[in-house]
C-alpha cells in the first residue's frame, strides 16, 4: 500500500446497524482507495451504505452504527479508535465534507464571514494571510461581491449561493480529502448545472482527493475518473467512468443506466426500464448474490446459492472489478422507443377535457415583494388537456408549478380566470363529489401521502368508498384488491401500515388511491422525483400502462427535463408564474428555444461548458406586468425593450414561446447535445435536421 | 432497505381489530414497552391500588365511617388498627383503601372528560381559522387563571360532590389538553395526506377524527398517563383545602388536612394518606416515562 499518494485507503469495511442477531448490515466488506488528485463516484439507491461509508470516512457513525471489521485509513493515518484530539486535529487538516442541503450545513444566526473565519482560524495563519485566503477561495467558488456575501446571513443568500459557501468553507483548510454527500441534490436544475461544473473545475485544478456520492449516475461521471456502483451494503462494480458509462458488466450498474432518462433525438421517447420488483414481500436472503431477485440474468443454481465476489473481469482491466458470476460483456445500447403516441396538433383533437383559461393567483404582498406588489404565482395561464395525452408542466421552484396544480385540483382558488372541466365551468370552491371522483392528485412526497396511523387497505377502502358507488365491504374489498393488483402491488400489503413500506410502494399506493374512481384527470404533481431512478422508471412506466388502459389525462408537475420528455406529450415551460414557452414535446425541445428553455436544457444535458453566463443566483425582484419575466437573467436579452415591454407570442411548429428575439435566431439544440449519455444511438443524428 | 427491516415487524394478521386498539396492541406487543425496567417499576404502585380500590371490603373489616370509641384514647398503629386510627377513631387502614376508590374514579373520569372536551375543542381551533381565536383565547384565559383560585371558585358555586370534582378538573385541564391537540394538528394538517383527503371532499369532521386524530394516540397517551398523575395531585389538593368529597366520606386529600392539626402527636393519620397519595403519583409518572421513551423510539 503506497501511503503516500493514498488519500483514503479502505479495507474490507463492514459496518452494521443494531446489536446481535438483529444486526442490520449496511456496508459489507468494501474496500477501495483513492490517490490524490483523483475523484471517486459512489452510486446507488438509497439505503445501499453510500452515506453509510461516508460517515465512516468522518469517523462520525451516527444512529448505533459500528465498525465490525475491516479499516479506514486517511492519508495512512488509520480513522477508527483514533483519540478526539488527533481526531479532531485530522478532521481539521485532512477531510471535508459537503452535504446535501445547504441550508442545514450553515448556521443560521451567523454572517457567512464568521463563519468562514472559523473554518480558515483553523489553518493557523496571521490575520492578513487569512483575509486573503478567505478572499481568494470565495472567488474560486465565482462568488464575486466577496464583501456582501461575507457580511450576509444565510437566509440572505440563494441555495446556490450557499452552497457555494460551504465548498469554499471546505476548500480553506485545503484538505486531502474532500467528501460530497449527494451535494446538487437540494438544488435547482440549473443551479445544479453549475454547481457540478464548479466541482469539476476545482478537482482538475487541486490535487485534493475526493468521494463524490449520489444516486445520479450522469452527474457522477461528469466529475469522477472511477465510478463505483453499490447495491445492499456492497461494492458490485468498481471501474475507469468510461467503462462503466458504455460498458458495465454488472447487470445491476447496466439496470441503473437503463432507467436513467434522457432526452432523445425528435420522433424518439427513451424507454425506461425499471427495476423494481414491489409485487413480491421480500424475504431477507443471506446467501446467494444479493441482487439476484430483482436480476434478469439470474439463474437459480449459482446465483441464488453462491455469493459472487468481486474480481477483476479480465487481465487486460485489472481496475474494473465486478461482483457477478455472470456479467455481461457487449456494449450496452441505450434503449429507445418511437414515439408512438398521438402527437397529433391539438386542433385536430376532440374536445378539450380541462380548459383552464387566465388562470391567475396573487399572494398579497408580504415581506417577499417587498415592492408592495402582490407576488403573481401563477400570471395569466391558459391550457387545454385532452384525454389519454399528459400535459407536463416544468419549472424551477418557486416557478408557480406547484400553485397552478393546487388551483386545478381545488385545493386553492384562482384570483382570476376559471377552470371548464368536461364542459362546465367549476365553482371557485365546493367542489361536487362526481368532479372529485373525476380529477384526483398524485403527490411529491411518499412519507406524507398515505396516513401514518391507518393501514394502506382502510385508506383505499375509504377512497373507494367516497369516489365510487360502490358501498358493500365485499364489493369495495374486492375492487381495492384488484386496484392493488393494478399499482403491481401484493394486496397482502393492504394490512400494512405506510411505515413498513418502500417509498415506491407508497407512491404505487397512492397511484391506487388516485385511480380509485377511475378518474378523468390525475395530477402528478413531482410525484417521481423523490424516488430513486431504478424506483422512478417503474412509477413512470405504471402511470403510463394506466393511462394507455383507461385514456386518462395526466397533469405530470416536474423539475426534470429528461423525464418530461421521456413522458409526456405536451409541454408547459414556467418561469416565475408564466408560460415562457409551451407545445408538442418534440417542438418544444427541437425547435427553436426560448432563451430559459435554452438554459434548462443546456442544464440537463450537462454540456461541456456552460454557455450560459448569467447572473442567475441574484434574487432580483420581479417587476411584474412590464417587460419579459425572464429578462433579468436571461443570457440573450436585446436591450431595454426585454424590460419594458411585454414580448409578443411567436409560433413554431406546434409550439408557442414569448420573446422579442426572432424565431430564426433563437439557440436550438445542437446534434451532439441529442442524447444523454452519449451510448451509441444508430440513426439519432439522421433525424436531427429541424423542421 | 425495505426487505432489510421486515425481520423487525410484526407479522401481518389477518381480521382487523379497529385501528387505535390496533395500534395500542401493537405499541405492547411490540414488546418495546414490556422490556423496560420503568415500566414494571411504575406498574407495581398502580397495580396494586387498583387491586385495593377493587377488593377495599375483604382487605378491612373495618367500615371507613364506623368510630372505635375505644381506640380515641390512643389512636397510634396497634395490632387491632395496623395503622392506627384517626382523631374520631376510624380506621386509617380502612379509610385509605375505600379512599382508593374514589381517587382511583375521579381521577381517570375527570381526564377522559377533559380529553373529551379538550380534543374537540383542539380539533376545532387547529383545523379551523373561523373557531380557532375564539378557542385560543378562552384556554388563554382559563390557563391564566390560578388553579387553586379557579377550584375555590367553582366549587364554592357548585359545592363539593364527587361529579363536581371532575367540572372542575375538566375546566382546569381541558384547555391544556385542547393546546397540545391544536399544536398537533397545525403540524399534521399540512401534511399530504390531509390534502388527499380534501381533494376527495371529506368533510372536517372526518379529516378531524379520523385523518389527523389517530395520529396523535401515542403523544395523548404519553401526556394522559403523566396527566394521571398531577391530577391525583389536584384531587388531593381539593381534599386538603376541603373542597374534596363531603364528610364523612373518606377522602385521601381531606384525611391529610384533618390530620395536619394532630402532626405533632400523631403523625401517622396524615403521613399514611400522603404516602398513598406520593406511591400512587409516582407509579403513573413513571408508567408515563416508559411509554413516553418506548414511543420516542417506535
Amino acid at each position: 500500500m503506497d501511503i503516500v499518494s493514498s488519500v483514503l485507503e479502505v479495507e474490507a469495511l463492514t459496518i452494521a446497524y443494531g446489536k446481535g442477531r438483529r444486526a442490520i448490515e449496511a456496508v459489507s466488506e468494501v474496500s477501495l482507495s483513492i490517490e490524490s488528485g483523483e475523484a471517486l463516484g459512489l452510486v446507488g439507491e438509497s439505503g445501499c451504505g453510500k452515506s453509510t461509508l461516508a460517515m465512516s470516512v468522518m469517523s462520525h457513525l451516527t444512529g448505533g452504527a459500528r465498525i465490525l471489521s475491516g479499516s479506514v485509513q486517511v492519508c495512512g493515518i488509520p480513522v477508527n479508535g483514533l483519540r478526539s484530539s488527533a481526531l479532531r486535529d485530522l478532521r481539521a487538516r485532512k477531510l471535508a465534507m459537503i452535504h446535501q442541503d445547504p441550508m442545514a450545513s450553515l448556521n443560521p444566526r451567523l454572517r457567512i464571514g464568521r463563519q468562514l473565519r472559523e473554518v480558515a482560524t483553523l489553518a493557523v495563519l496571521s490575520r492578513e494571510e487569512r483575509e486573503a485566503r478567505i478572499e481568494h477561495t470565495l472567488r474560486s467558488v465565482r462568488l464575486a461581491d466577496t464583501h456582501r456575501v461575507l457580511s450576509s446571513y444565510p437566509f440572505e443568500l440563494s441555495g446556490g449561493q450557499k452552497q457555494r459557501i460551504v465548498i469554499a468553507m471546505a476548500l480553506l483548510a485545503r484538505p486531502a480529502l474532500m467528501l460530497l454527500d449527494e451535494p446538487t441534490t437540494a438544488l435547482d436544475v440549473s443551479v445544479q448545472a453549475e454547481i457540478v461544473d464548479l466541482i469539476a473545475e476545482i478537482r482538475s485544478s487541486s490535487q485534493m482527493g475526493m468521494l463524490f456520492i449520489s444516486h445520479d449516475l450522469p452527474l457522477v461521471a461528469q466529475v469522477c475518473s472511477r465510478i463505483g456502483v453499490m447495491y445492499k451494503g456492497e461494492l458490485v462494480e468498481i471501474g475507469p467512468t468510461d467503462q462503466i458509462m458504455n460498458e458495465p458488466s454488472h447487470p445491476y450498474s447496466r439496470a441503473l443506466l437503463a432507467c436513467t432518462p434522457r432526452i432523445a433525438a425528435r420522433g424518439q421517447r427513451a424507454l425506461l426500464t425499471g427495476i423494481d420488483i414491489p409485487s413480491k414481500v421480500r424475504e431477507p436472503r443471506i446467501e446467494g448474490c444479493r441482487f439476484a431477485d430483482r436480476c434478469s440474468n439470474a439463474r437459480a443454481d449459482s446465483c441464488l446459492e453462491e455469493h459472487p465476489q468481486l474480481r477483476a473481469l479480465n487481465n487486460l482491466q485489472p481496475d474494473d472489478r465486478v461482483r457477478c458470476h455472470f456479467p455481461i460483456t457487449e456494449q450496452a445500447d441505450v434503449p429507445l422507443q418511437d414515439a408512438v403516441r398521438n402527437d397529433t396538433a391539438p386542433a385536430a383533437l376532440p374536445a378539450p377535457l380541462l380548459e383552464a383559461d387566465h388562470l391567475t393567483r396573487l399572494f398579497p404582498h408580504r415581506a417577499v415583494s417587498g415592492n408592495g406588489q402582490a407576488v403573481r404565482a401563477n400570471d395569466d395561464i391558459s391550457f387545454h388537456m385532452y384525454r389519454g395525452r399528459t400535459l407536463a408542466v416544468i419549472g424551477e421552484s418557486g416557478s408557480g408549478k406547484s400553485t397552478l396544480a393546487r388551483l386545478v385540483i381545488g385545493l386553492d382558488q384562482p384570483s382570476d380566470g376559471y377552470i371548464r372541466f368536461e364542459g362546465s365551468k367549476l365553482p371557485p370552491s365546493g367542489r361536487s363529489d362526481k368532479v372529485a371522483s373525476a380529477m384526483q392528485m398524485v403527490f411529491q412526497n411518499p412519507g406524507g401521502t398515505l396516513n401514518p396511523a391507518r393501514t394502506v387497505g382502510t385508506g383505499l377502502r375509504r377512497a373507494i368508498r367516497k369516489l365510487t358507488n360502490l358501498k358493500a365491504a365485499s364489493a369495495v374489498d374486492q375492487r381495492a384488491r384488484d386496484l392493488m393488483l393494478a399499482v403491481q402491488l401484493d394486496p397482502a400489503l393492504m394490512d400494512r401500515y405506510p411505515a413498513e413500506l418502500s417509498g415506491g410502494q407508497k407512491q404505487r399506493v397512492a397511484i391506487a388511491r388516485a385511480f380509485a374512481g377511475s378518474p378523468a384527470l390525475v395530477i402528478a404533481d413531482e410525484a417521481v422525483s423523490a424516488l430513486d431512478v431504478s424506483v422512478q422508471a417503474s412509477i413512470l412506466q405504471l402511470l403510463k400502462h394506466l393511462q394507455a388502459q383507461r385514456g386518462t389525462a395526466i397533469l405530470f408537475i416536474s423539475h426534470d427535463l429528461a423525464v418530461v420528455h421521456a413522458f409526456a406529450d405536451d409541454v408547459m415551460i414556467v418561469y416565475r408564474g408564466k408560460v415562457v414557452h409551451s407545445g408538442l414535446v418534440d417542438d418544444v425541445y427541437h425547435g427553436p428555444l426560448h432563451p430559459y428553455t435554452e438554459r434548462l436544457l443546456n442544464a440537463a444535458l450537462r454540456s461541456e461548458r456552460p454557455i450560459l453566463e448569467t447572473t442567475s443566483d441574484e434574487n432580483t425582484p420581479v417587476t411584474a406586468g412590464h417587460g419579459c419575466v425572464y429578462a433579468q437573467k436571461c443570457h440573450r436579452r436585446l436591450g431595454d425593450i426585454c424590460l419594458t415591454v411585454e414580448p409578443p407570442e411567436r409560433r413554431a411548429a406546434e409550439a408557442t414561446l414569448r420573446c422579442h428575439i426572432l424565431l430564426e435566431q433563437l439557440g436550438r439544440l445542437s446534434p451532439r447535445q441529442r442524447v444523454m449519455p452519449q451510448a451509441c444511438n444508430p440513426g439519432g443524428t439522421s433525424q436531427l435536421a429541424a423542421q | 432497505m425495505s426487505d432489510q427491516t421486515q425481520p423487525l415487524l410484526a407479522p401481518i394478521r389477518h381480521g382487523r381489530p379497529p385501528v387505535v386498539i390496533e395500534r395500542i396492541w401493537r405499541a405492547v406487543s411490540n414488546s418495546l414497552l414490556l422490556r423496560s425496567p420503568l415500566f414494571y417499576v411504575g406498574c407495581v404502585p398502580v397495580v396494586l391500588w387498583c387491586l385495593v380500590a377493587i377488593f377495599a371490603p375483604l382487605l378491612t373489616g373495618y367500615d371507613p365511617n364506623a368510630q372505635d370509641i375505644a381506640a380515641l384514647s390512643q389512636p397510634e398503629p396497634s395490632a387491632l388498627h395496623l395503622l392506627g386510627t384517626d382523631q374520631l377513631g376510624r380506621d386509617v387502614w380502612a379509610r385509605i383503601a375505600f379512599g382508593a376508590r374514589s381517587v382511583l374514579t375521579i381521577a381517570p373520569l375527570s381526564l377522559l372528560s377533559s380529553y373529551a372536551f379538550g380534543i374537540v375543542l383542539g380539533l376545532a381551533s387547529g383545523y379551523s381559522r373561523l373557531i380557532d381565536p375564539i378557542v385560543t383565547k378562552l384556554c388563554d384565559v382559563m390557563l391564566a387563571f390560578p388553579v387553586i383560585v379557579l377550584y375555590v371558585v367553582l366549587i364554592t358555586a357548585i359545592g363539593p360532590s364527587s361529579s363536581n370534582i371532575i367540572v372542575a378538573v375538566t375546566v382546569s385541564t381541558a384547555p391544556a389538553v385542547a393546546r397540545i391537540v391544536r399544536g398537533m394538528v397545525l403540524d399534521l394538517k399540512d401534511r399530504e395526506f390531509v390534502d388527499a383527503a380534501r381533494i376527495r371532499n371529506e368533510s372536517g369532521l372526518y379529516i378531524m377524527f379520523f385523518e389527523l386524530l389517530p395520529n396523535m394516540v401515542v403523544p395523548l397517551l404519553v401526556d394522559f398517563c403523566l396527566r394521571m398523575g398531577y391530577t391525583i395531585i389536584k384531587i388531593g389538593s381539593l381534599g386538603f383545602l376541603g373542597l374534596g368529597l363531603p364528610p364523612p366520606d373518606p377522602d385521601w386529600g381531606g384525611m391529610v388536612k384533618e390530620g395536619v392539626a394532630f402532626m405533632l402527636v400523631w403523625p401517622h393519620i396524615s403521613l399514611v394518606p400522603c404516602l398513598a397519595i406520593a406511591s400512587l403519583v409516582i407509579g403513573f409518572n413513571l408508567v408515563a416515562d416508559a411509554v413516553a421513551s418506548v414511543a420516542r423510539r417506535a
